[in-house]
């Protein structure tokens, strides 16, 4: 009955599409992505488009899949490649702008941020998540012990992964 | 800027298009939705100065739409892509340079490679749906500013409809060209278009930004122990909902939060979230309002 539409971009293509300009420019590093990162958009998420797009992007930068002063692909070609409105794409550069995950430089488009201006938005809402999934524990039955038992595990779990 | 104004048309003594009103912005794609027999054609013809109006008028870029003007800006795909039998490309572009005088040649070259067609081939013997690309081939060529595009998706296979959108986008930016399209493809127009118009029995009943839109609405899912009385305050609206046991979906306008507290206070609620409302919710309930619907 609900058909999710999912559109999968490997950001391999992203990388083909904005060397053009980035060969041009001399201040930015290759997006260096290794296949299988995906871009995942779906239309029947309880998230608006624009908000899919940017919490893609924040994972990608959090995770520096994406690093700090890399360049950003332009509007141009997320919307044309993703096939979403120019204007939707750019709604959710604003609220990566303003949330500090990305800057723009005028005249050459938008760049990654340094961790440290990063700001708390997208904490919040990871927070949210949390309170969410406690919650649905809560219902299935599992009991506090569990639960702490389960944020140590995944606690150590991230903390490897940022170690790397 | 692309306005239409208080247009009517009457066809044999019914009333096809009444008191049409819409304007248009630079670099907007405009999706034109509803039911059959709605009046989406007749508007576009009209827009197209194809049938003239009875009242109302159309102006684009302060100039107005009268008997004999020439829309070297405008080009328009009918639903129904018709081509003089046995006529090449060629010679079907040789026609259309009359017209258009920007029309791009190289870019005709360029698009034509893209999508494996030659400028010999003879689109009258092609199938309906590679009729519908040559004529979305020509139209990006004329490099008109105001693409008028009647269920030119519609029939199309799913890879030609992708590679479709991405140009339309990319013309939409580059050039800040004007979309208006027809669909009864209602979800492969959802995240293309930033503004619709819902249209019903010759009248517009919902035209708006489909973001702002969206901001406002909510699909709501919930499940409660009794039968659901849809509640309705100030700060939001139920517009329409349907109970299947103890689960209830249903469309929210206004305070989301409001609505959940209300809910939880009348009645005992187990689960309940939240969704994005698509273009399709939006038509179903707005055309239900107006008496037209499935159940």
């Amino acid at each position: 009955m609900k058909t999710n539409r999912i559109i999968t971009l490997y950001l391999t293509i992203d990388i083909r599409c904005i060397f053009d300009i980035i060969t041009t420019s001399v201040l930015v590093n290759v997006i260096h992505l290794e296949g299988g990162i995906m871009f995942k958009l779906d239309s029947n998420s309880k998230l608006s488009i624009y908000e899919q797009i940017y919490s893609n992007f924040v994972s990608l930068i959090t995770t520096e899949s994406l690093k700090a002063n890399d360049k950003m692909p332009s509007v141009r070609e997320m919307a044309t490649v993703l096939r979403i409105n120019p204007n939707t794409i750019q709604k959710a550069y604003k609220l990566l702008l303003k949330d500090g995950y990305i800057f723009s430089k005028p005249g050459s488009g938008n760049f990654v941020s340094e961790r440290k201006n990063y700001k708390s938005g997208y904490l919040d809402s990871s927070k949210e998540e949390l309170r969410k999934s406690v919650k649905s524990l809560i219902n299935f039955g599992v009991t506090k012990t569990d639960i702490y038992q389960l944020v140590d595990k995944y606690f150590e779990e991230g903390k490897d992964v940022n170690n790397k | 800027m692309l306005t239409i104004s208080n247009l009517t048309k009457v066809i044999d003594d019914s009333i096809i298009l009444e008191d049409i009103s819409l304007t248009v912005n630079k670099g907007d794609i405009l999706a034109i939705v509803g039911s059959n027999g709605c009046g989406k054609t007749t508007l576009m013809t009209t827009v197209m100065n194809i049938v003239r109006p009875e009242k109302g008028y159309i102006e684009y870029d302060g100039v107005k739409h009268d008997k004999g003007t020439v829309l070297k800006d405008f080009y328009f795909i009918q639903d129904y892509v018709f081509f003089p039998k046995g006529r090449s490309i060629a010679s079907i572009v040789d026609y259309e340079k009359c017209f258009y005088e920007n029309f791009d040649e190289d870019l005709l070259c360029e698009l034509l490679g893209e999508f494996n067609f030659n400028i010999h081939d003879v689109p009258s013997r092609m199938s309906k749906g590679q009729k519908k690309i040559i004529a979305f081939i020509i139209c990006l060529s004329s490099r008109a500013n105001v693409l008028i595009l009647d269920e030119l998706i519609d029939g199309l296979d799913i890879v030609m409809k992708k590679r479709i959108w991405s140009y339309i986008i990319d013309r939409t930016i580059e050039d800040e060209t004007t979309v208006m399209i027809s669909s009864h493809d209602i979800r492969e127009l959802e995240n293309i278009c930033n503004k619709y118009v819902l249209m019903h029995e010759g009248r517009i009943i919902k035209n708006n930004d489909l973001e702002i839109e969206k901001e406002g609405l909510k699909r709501i899912q919930f499940s409660i122990d009794s039968d659901f009385n849809a509640l309705k305050t100030e700060s939001y609206e139920v517009k329409s909902f349907s109970q299947y046991g103890s689960v209830v979906n249903a469309i929210v306008e206004g305070d989301f939060n409001l609505f959940e507290e209300d809910l939880k206070e009348n009645y005992q609620v187990g689960l309940y979230e939240q969704f994005e409302v698509s273009l399709e919710d939006i038509m179903l309930f707005n055309l239900k309002e107006e008496g037209y619907s499935y159940e």
